[in-house]
């Protein structure tokens, strides 16, 4: 089964890809960014045309024609087959068919590869009176996509025309309401034009998309309050933690608080009749605040390196007796 | 939950979730998963310009707030115009630490 797009004459596309840097000229046709269908839309019959006194070897965009989004493949090589009616003026203008086919990213901007490098037709085009379809048609590259992706057609006509009465005056018929398309073949009069890869394509639909996900627990601000009559309790291990605080620890053995560096603020109150008090390892923590500190056996704080601010505040040694306190290595 | 990029617009917001058995079951071996299925709000428009996701995060606020779990996603994928994402039942693993 094959993926035919068909080249309307109308139908804008929501994305900007940038011309081909292979085209001599991009603005002599007045070439507009439309939308690719794979079912016509019956847009009109519109002359492309390109006129010029030039005698060098040059080649003009014509137009370029935008797909829908594609779906995650690998787009196989395959064989691309290109029809389109052409003419020229005069037969000194040796004006060919030329293209480009790539794929842009879902940023409608940054290309994802090339499946049919700029190529160059070997059929010259017919006298106008005669217009007529070119066909080209080549082996294309494998590409993968992602979702999102669009494929890129460009198409104008190139030549060197000859002195004496040539030049690159010529024209291309775009458009999709003809009723039928044209020929795989040279010299078919009647039908739209198209572009036709061998296999098919698969579109983007939107749908459920499914995630597996796995991670761990952050300790973005540990908040203990109320802890009565605790054996034992420790914190620590909060490196990087926000603000840990610590409330309202009544009759706790050993309270020990440590392994907290770089805690922007430690903030320990209220601790009644512990038995002892270990702050340590707290390096780099902004801000250690402890209040109310009521009847603690002992307080050890040490470890604590380039800690910017320690409040010692309301530590009651007269109801309880404080029997140690200890504050070093700030 | 939400992406971690912090995206706005094409319709994205967190999804809330109550944190009870029924949403994420019990912990077993230090790790805890969704038994429930996690849906989206239907994209409006491609989320982070539809690049692919590939992180998460939960936080306990609809805006702001805490982060309280964070990872990976094991295949990152873009959410386009008009998809759900969703993630299905013991599909999010989170190791208590």
């Amino acid at each position: 089964m094959a993926t035919k797009f068909y080249l309307p004459s109308t139908g804008s596309t929501d994305i900007d890809p940038a011309w081909s840097a292979s085209w001599y000229g991009t603005t002599e046709m007045s070439p507009s960014k439309l939308a690719a269908v794979t079912t016509k839309i019956s847009s009109a019959d519109a002359t492309k045309t390109l006129t010029d006194a030039d005698l060098t070897d040059r080649h003009y965009c014509a137009g370029m024609w935008v797909s829908a989004r594609l779906a995650a493949q690998t787009i196989a090589a395959q064989t691309i087959g290109i029809s389109i009616k052409c003419s020229e003026d005069n037969a000194k203008n040796n004006m060919f068919l030329h293209g480009i086919i790539r794929v842009v990213q879902i940023d409608g901007v940054t290309y994802r590869g090339t499946l049919l490098s700029f190529f160059e037709d070997n059929t010259e085009f017919p006298l106008t009176a005669s217009r007529a379809s070119r066909y080209y048609s080549a082996t294309s590259s494998a590409l993968v996509v992602y979702a999102g992706d669009r494929i890129v057609i460009e198409l104008g006509p190139g030549g060197d025309p000859q002195t004496g009465g040539g030049s690159h005056n010529s024209d291309m018929i775009i458009g999709d309401n003809n009723g039928s398309d044209l020929d795989a073949a040279d010299a078919d009069t009647t039908g739209d034009p198209w572009v036709n890869f061998a296999n098919t394509l698969t579109f983007y639909t939107a749908g459920t998309v499914n995630f597996e996900c796995t991670g761990a627990t952050a300790s973005a601000t540990p908040t203990l309050s109320k802890l009565d009559r605790t054996r034992s309790f420790a914190l620590g291990g909060c490196a990087g933690t926000a603000t840990p605080t610590i409330l309202k620890l009544n009759r706790t053995r050993p309270f020990i608080f440590g392994g907290c560096s770089a805690s922007s603020t430690a903030v320990i109150s209220i601790l009644t009749r512990a038995k002892q008090f270990v702050l340590g390892t707290c390096n780099a923590t902004s801000s250690v605040v402890m209040t109310k500190i009521d009847r603690v056996a002992a307080i050890v704080a040490s470890g604590c390196d380039a800690v910017s601010t320690a409040i010692l505040d309301q530590l009651d040694i007269v109801a309880g007796g404080l029997k140690q306190f200890v504050f070093g290595g700030v | 939950m939400q992406v971690v990029q912090n995206h706005q617009g094409g319709g994205y917001a967190r999804k809330s979730m109550t944190n009870n058995k029924s949403t994420w079951g019990s912990a077993a071996s230090g790790q805890v998963q969704n038994a429930a299925v996690i849906t989206f709000a239907q994209a409006s428009g491609d989320w982070a310009s539809g690049a692919n996701l590939g992180y998460w995060a939960i936080f306990d606020n609809s805006t702001g707030g805490n982060m309280i779990a964070y990872g990976t996603v094991t295949t990152p994928k873009p959410v386009l115009n008009g998809d759900t994402p969703s993630i299905a039942i013991s599909a999010c693993t989170i190791t208590l630490t």
